[in-house]
């Protein structure tokens, strides 16, 4: 699956990463330490030929928690390109290619927070 | 019940079907003559002569992997019958289909076009005419 491959290609780059669909809400959890990322992934759109789905449109957000805003971007143009590198069999997704498409920005939810960034990839694998 | 899937529609050129299809299309455009002539007591008439045939293909671009040689012609097998003027026995419509009415003869391709921006996977399209008489055959 898309996500056990995100969560392992960012682990295995040394970040402390998670699962956005793995958090439980109704937990009131101490925020990691930072930085951390939290993946999401969305199937977008199938691709199809006439000999059938050949393959799979996603979309990837991966947002990026820093304390300090410089590092923060800093580490946002290293996440992109180490996701724009990735190619062939990862947790058994086959990744075509992935390409980074932009970012939301940086922001912080109120003074003295740490500041968020949201990285959104474009992925195509030939296989779920 | 009825109708039918556009992925069932396709082109098969000799024995092979062209990789990576995502559309096609077919189009038969019948000839007919006006005729007036003394039987018809000036009563203006119309002779069918022939359908002109053509039809299209979009696909990705592809190169073939091993073991499919023998079933599918690549983006440059394509690329070069367009270049040589190679002429196909082509078959089209629901060609994998027992029993579907489908038009054959020989087909030129009159224009490959590929497509090859940065950010994307490679494209090509191809259109093809219909050479000489066609015959309306069934798929066995």
């Amino acid at each position: 699956m898309i996500d056990a491959a995100i969560q392992t290609i960012l682990t295995n780059a040394g970040y402390d990463s998670y699962n956005f669909v793995s958090i439980d809400p109704d937990k009131d959890l101490p925020m990691p330490a930072r930085p951390f990322l939290v993946h999401k992934e969305q199937l977008d759109d199938t691709v199809r030929t006439k000999d059938g789905i050949e393959g799979y449109k996603y979309q990837v957000s991966i947002v990026v928690v820093h304390d300090k805003a410089i590092d923060l971007h800093t580490l946002c143009a290293t996440i992109a390109t180490l996701m724009e590198g990735q190619t062939g069999l990862i947790e058994g997704t086959n990744f075509e290619f992935v390409e980074y498409l932009g970012n939301d920005g940086i922001y912080q939810d109120q003074p003295r927070s740490p500041y968020y960034d949201n990285l959104i990839f474009a992925v195509e694998t030939t296989n779920k | 019940m009825g109708k039918i899937r556009g992925y069932n529609f396709n082109a098969k050129l000799g024995d092979k079907l062209i990789r990576g299809v995502t559309d096609s299309d077919l189009s038969i455009d019948a000839d007919w003559v006006e005729t007036i002539n003394k039987d018809n007591q000036g009563v203006e008439d119309l002779e069918f002569e022939k359908a002109n045939s053509t039809f299209n293909v979009n696909f990705e671009w592809r190169t073939l992997e091993t073991g499919e040689e023998g079933t599918y012609l690549g983006s440059e097998d394509l690329m070069e019958a367009a270049h040589n003027g190679t002429i196909f026995a082509a078959v089209v419509g629901r060609v994998a289909t027992t029993g579907a009415k489908v038009i054959s003869g020989n087909a030129v391709i009159t224009s490959y076009k590929d497509t090859t921006g940065s950010k994307e996977f490679a494209t090509a399209s191809c259109a093809f005419r219909f050479k000489g008489a066609t015959s309306i055959t069934t798929v066995s």
